[in-house]
Parts: C-alpha cells; sequence; structure tokens
C-alpha cells in the first residue's frame, strides 16, 4: 500500500510547487498591470506658463477656481 | 613623534625643512607625504588631541555680512581639525567647474580636472573611498559609492556618503611612529621672523597656553589653517609686512564663498511611467532611498541663463498626500485629476555655487584674543546673481516636472520674487578668502606659488575641509610635486 501511494504523494507536491510558482509569478504580474491600470498622469505641458500660488510652481492652467495669479513669469 | 608644548620639558630641536601650521586634514595628510622622503618635518597644531574650551574659543570672531554660523562652532580647533564634525560626504566637481567665464568676473581656476585626476587615486585613499564618482556600490559597511546614472540633460551629481574620517583619531598612530615628523599639540603661532633683504620667513614664535614662548625655525612654511584662518594669518602678517605676502592686489581674504542652501518645500510625483524614458529613470530613483538625488542645470543652461552651478537635491518619495499646511491652502491639488491614493511626495533643497565677490571677505576686527592676535570677522556677501542662480535652478527644475506630467514643486515665494535680501542657509565651507590675487590663468597661480616658495611660505588649499577633502588632498599634491617638493 506504501509503494503505491508514493507516487501520487509526489505528484501531489510537484503540482504544489508549480502552483506556489505560479503564484509567486502571477501575482505580481497581476499587480503591475492593476498598477498600470491606476497610472493616472498629469497632463503634458509643453510650454508652461509658470506662477506661483501658496508656494507652489504651477501652470496658469492649474487653476481654476481660486486664488488670484501672482506675478506671471 | 606627538609632543605636548604645554609641558615644561618641551622645547624645539633644531633646524627643520618643512613647518607645517595646521593639524586637519590638509596639513596630516601632507606631514605624512613629506616622512616619506628624507625631511624633517614640524607639525603645530594649536589644539589637543581633543576639544578644550580655552583652544575653541580662538576661533571666535565676528559676523559682519549675512547671517552665519557663529565661527567658533563652524569650526573645531584641536588635532584632525573640523573633519571632528565632518558629515562624510565626497562630491566630485564637474569639470566645468574649473573654467573660466567671461560674465563672472574672477571666476574660473588656474587649473582643470584633469591636472588634478593624477592624485585621485592617493587622496582616495586616505578618505578611505574607492571608485569615487563611479557607479554606486557598497565598498564595506561604512562606504558606498554613488553612479553618475545619466547626464544628456540634466546630470545627477556623483556623491560618495563615506564614514566620516576623523583625521586626528584615524592618524594619530601614524603619527605617533613616524620618526621625521614631530607633531606639536598646544602651540599657536604668534608671529614670524622675516628677513628683511630676501623677504623670507626664517622662524616662527610658537605660544602655548602657559604663557610660554618657544621658537621654530624651518627652510620652508606652510599654512594649513582652513580658509578663514590662513586668510587671517596673512592678513596680520601682511600688516606689518607691507603686504608682500601675496596681498598686493588686495585680494587676501576677498572672495569668500559659502554654499547658499534653500529648503525647497515639498514637490510631488502622480504618475508612473512604463516606457523606458530619462523621466522613466528620474521617476524610478526618486522613489528609492539611496542614491541621493540632485538635478543640476547643465554647463550650456548655465551660460545661456547666466548663472553659476547648482544641485536641486530631491529626498525619496513616499506614497503620502499632502497635508493643508504642505499644500499652502491653496485647492489646485484638488483641481488636479488623478488618482488620490497614486500620489507620492518628498522634499527638495537647493545647493548653489556663490560668484566670486570681493565684497564678501575674511578679515581683522579690532579686537584681541589671548595672545594678542587681531581677531577675525567674517563679512559674507552674496550678489543678485547668486539669487538669480537659486530660483533659476528650481524653476527649471519645476518647468521639467510640468513639462512632462511628473508632477509640481513649491519653492519660496521670496525667491521666486527675487528678493536678494534675505537670509540663506549655508554648508560651512568657506571657501575662496586664501586667493592671493585674482586668478584667471594657470601662469598667474604659478606666478603666484613662485613668489611665496621664494619667501619659504605656501598656503594650503582652503577649499574642502569639509565637502571636499579629496579635492583639497589633491590640490596639496599638484601643488606640491609642482615644486619639486617630495610628494609622491
Amino acid at each position: 500500500m506504501t509503494d503505491q501511494n508514493e507516487p501520487a504523494k509526489r505528484i501531489t507536491r510537484r503540482k504544489l510547487a508549480k502552483l506556489a510558482i505560479a503564484g509567486t509569478v502571477i501575482g505580481p504580474a497581476t499587480w503591475g498591470v492593476a498598477l498600470k491600470l491606476k497610472d493616472n498622469p498629469l497632463p503634458e505641458v509643453a510650454e508652461p506658463h509658470l506662477k506661483i500660488e501658496g508656494g507652489w510652481i504651477l501652470d496658469i492652467d492649474d487653476i481654476f477656481n481660486d486664488g488670484a495669479i501672482v506675478n506671471t513669469e | 613623534m606627538i609632543h605636548n608644548a604645554n609641558s615644561s620639558e618641551f622645547s624645539f630641536q633644531g633646524q627643520y625643512d618643512f613647518c607645517i601650521i595646521g593639524a586637519g586634514p590638509a596639513g596630516i595628510s601632507l606631514a605624512l607625504e613629506l616622512a616619506k622622503s628624507e625631511s624633517r618635518i614640524v607639525l603645530l597644531e594649536a589644539g589637543d588631541r581633543e576639544f578644550t574650551e580655552e583652544s575653541q574659543e580662538l576661533y571666535l570672531g565676528e559676523l559682519l555680512g549675512q547671517e552665519y554660523a557663529d565661527l567658533d562652532v563652524a569650526r573645531l580647533r584641536y588635532l584632525g581639525g573640523t573633519t571632528g564634525h565632518w558629515g562624510g560626504q565626497c562630491l566630485r566637481l564637474d569639470d566645468h567647474d574649473f573654467e573660466t567665464r567671461d560674465d563672472i568676473p574672477l571666476c574660473g581656476w588656474p587649473i582643470r580636472y584633469d591636472d588634478l585626476r593624477p592624485y585621485e587615486k592617493g587622496a582616495n585613499e586616505i578618505l578611505n573611498l574607492t571608485s569615487f564618482g563611479r557607479v554606486r556600490r557598497a565598498l564595506d559597511d561604512n562606504l558606498e559609492v554613488v553612479t553618475q546614472r545619466w547626464s544628456a540633460d540634466r546630470a545627477f551629481y556623483d556623491i560618495s556618503n563615506t564614514e566620516p574620517i576623523r583625521f586626528g583619531p584615524r592618524f594619530t598612530g601614524a603619527l605617533e611612529t613616524a620618526e621625521a615628523i614631530d607633531l606639536v599639540l598646544n602651540a599657536n603661532v604668534t608671529g614670524v621672523s622675516v628677513e628683511s633683504a630676501t623677504g623670507r620667513i626664517l622662524k616662527a614664535k610658537v605660544e602655548n597656553y602657559g604663557g610660554q614662548t618657544h621658537t621654530v625655525q624651518a627652510n620652508h612654511f606652510i599654512l594649513a589653517m582652513g580658509g578663514i584662518e590662513n586668510a587671517r594669518f596673512l592678513l596680520q602678517l601682511n600688516s606689518k609686512q607691507n603686504n608682500q605676502f601675496g596681498n598686493q592686489g588686495d585680494m587676501v581674504g576677498r572672495c569668500f564663498m559659502e554654499h547658499p542652501t534653500q529648503h525647497c518645500g515639498a514637490y510631488f510625483i502622480t504618475r508612473r511611467l512604463y516606457s523606458n524614458s530619462r523621466y522613466w529613470q528620474l521617476e524610478r530613483l526618486l522613489r528609492r532611498q539611496k542614491p541621493e538625488k540632485a538635478i543640476s542645470p547643465t554647463q550650456e543652461f548655465q551660460l545661456n541663463s547666466g548663472i553659476m552651478n547648482s544641485t536641486v537635491h530631491l529626498d525619496r518619495l513616499y506614497r503620502r498626500p499632502l497635508n493643508d499646511q504642505e499644500t499652502g491652502g491653496s485647492e489646485f491639488i484638488k483641481n488636479l485629476e488623478f488618482e488620490k491614493d497614486y500620489f507620492f511626495s518628498g522634499d527638495a533643497f537647493i545647493v548653489s555655487e556663490q560668484a566670486p565677490n570681493p565684497a564678501s571677505r575674511v578679515l581683522l576686527t579690532e579686537g584681541r584674543d589671548r595672545f594678542g592676535q587681531r581677531k577675525v570677522g567674517l563679512d559674507w556677501q552674496l550678489l543678485p546673481i547668486d539669487t538669480k542662480t537659486m530660483r533659476t535652478s528650481i524653476v527649471e527644475v519645476a518647468r521639467m516636472l510640468i513639462r512632462t506630467g511628473l508632477g509640481r514643486m513649491q519653492m519660496d515665494p521670496k525667491l521666486w520674487e527675487g528678493q536678494s535680501n534675505q537670509a540663506y542657509d549655508y554648508s560651512w565651507h568657506h571657501m575662496g578668502g586664501g586667493r592671493g590675487c585674482p586668478i584667471r590663468r594657470k601662469q598667474e597661480l604659478w606666478t603666484e606659488i613662485v613668489k611665496f616658495t621664494e619667501q619659504k611660505i605656501y598656503t594650503l588649499p582652503d577649499r574642502a575641509s569639509l565637502l571636499h577633502p579629496v579635492m583639497q588632498i589633491q590640490r596639496t599634491r599638484l601643488y606640491s610635486s609642482h615644486f619639486g617638493l617630495p610628494i609622491i
């Protein structure tokens, strides 16, 4: 009985190992894809029109509602 | 051998080949090099092996210009000098830092970095550095070397963070066993004897803290006291010797320079890039603790903008939102469209080069110290170009962040307005005060040193007891070898 069961055990361990390996590869890959989907860049500004507000150097389009434009470059 | 001038049995024995005044990094390095020859060297240290109040208080001075650290705090007056509180950072200068610029008066070096390169290896060994300015890799538990990642647009500086070498404890053993070196502690040089016919220095008067006076004779006298004390010593000497010691042009003590520093505030990045671009590399680097990251204007941009060199240091980014205080009450961030949990922020600061300014100077005040020596005054001044350098550099980095959609950055509104009369932080680097003439070309430097050579007195590079010890040691070796001194 023992001899007949051992191949089955080895196969199970091998499968488990494969699953573990697949997990270590697929997991981060999925995570990476998820991150990529969350990539959310600001719009590129070819010719920034700089100003300062609240100590921040901003493009003039950064402000829509508030704040007076100070000393526009 | 190590002696103590405070000891009642102490006296100088015979004539020395070299008398080095100041046992900081330059003085100790030079003494150990000279000891490889047949020369007899006396190395005079005004302080003791360790910190003492009676020595340190002799560094008291008057601050007359920009806000600055008290002079008895910014320097250390004992064996090993200011390396006793050195932070351990070494930074390789850019090649173009040495070049003369027509738009910056008194700018430029009489040498090029290539002149120093042969001495780089030896200097690195003294400071326990290897591959200075090369790929970042661990040398040992205490030393990492930072690579220059890329330099197409803006260069990352090479910054090596070492375990700071305290020259006192590090080289005490070597100085103790060096038969050719007499290191004399508590030896304050308070006067020199000048041969009237030749202008040569024949001997120096040395006082201890017990009121006893000694005389030391040497063929060559070498000043290695740092950027402020070298200038102070030469100014005192010239005040009694008709300015013949390199001060015919009234330049000794002038063009004192610092590295003006200012905290910019926060910066943030909201974007992860997947394309292999320079900005992708930047973004990846900014998420790492090491290496230190700095963005610097190119030489061409400096020339076109009429600014000096600078580094805008960007600290590591952490995934965290900015609070209301950090946003300065501005609502603009709410208007930007990005995922709120995908927001990385960090701090930034700028360190810039200062343009040579004769009005920024080390000078003598009317006060006297316990040895009757005139106390030192420091009138650190900035020019409008220095403010412009900081402003332009920060704005250019911010412009890059906006142009690429990476993020935004803060700066001091006063600096944006170009206000030049504000206080800046500083780096305790004490540069420039030792120049003897408005050096522009190599030959002028050699002429100046030859003049000193004829008088048997030399000044060692003032630059670098802190940020550029490698430079200081390299230059010491360069100058020495040029004049046939037995330096390897």
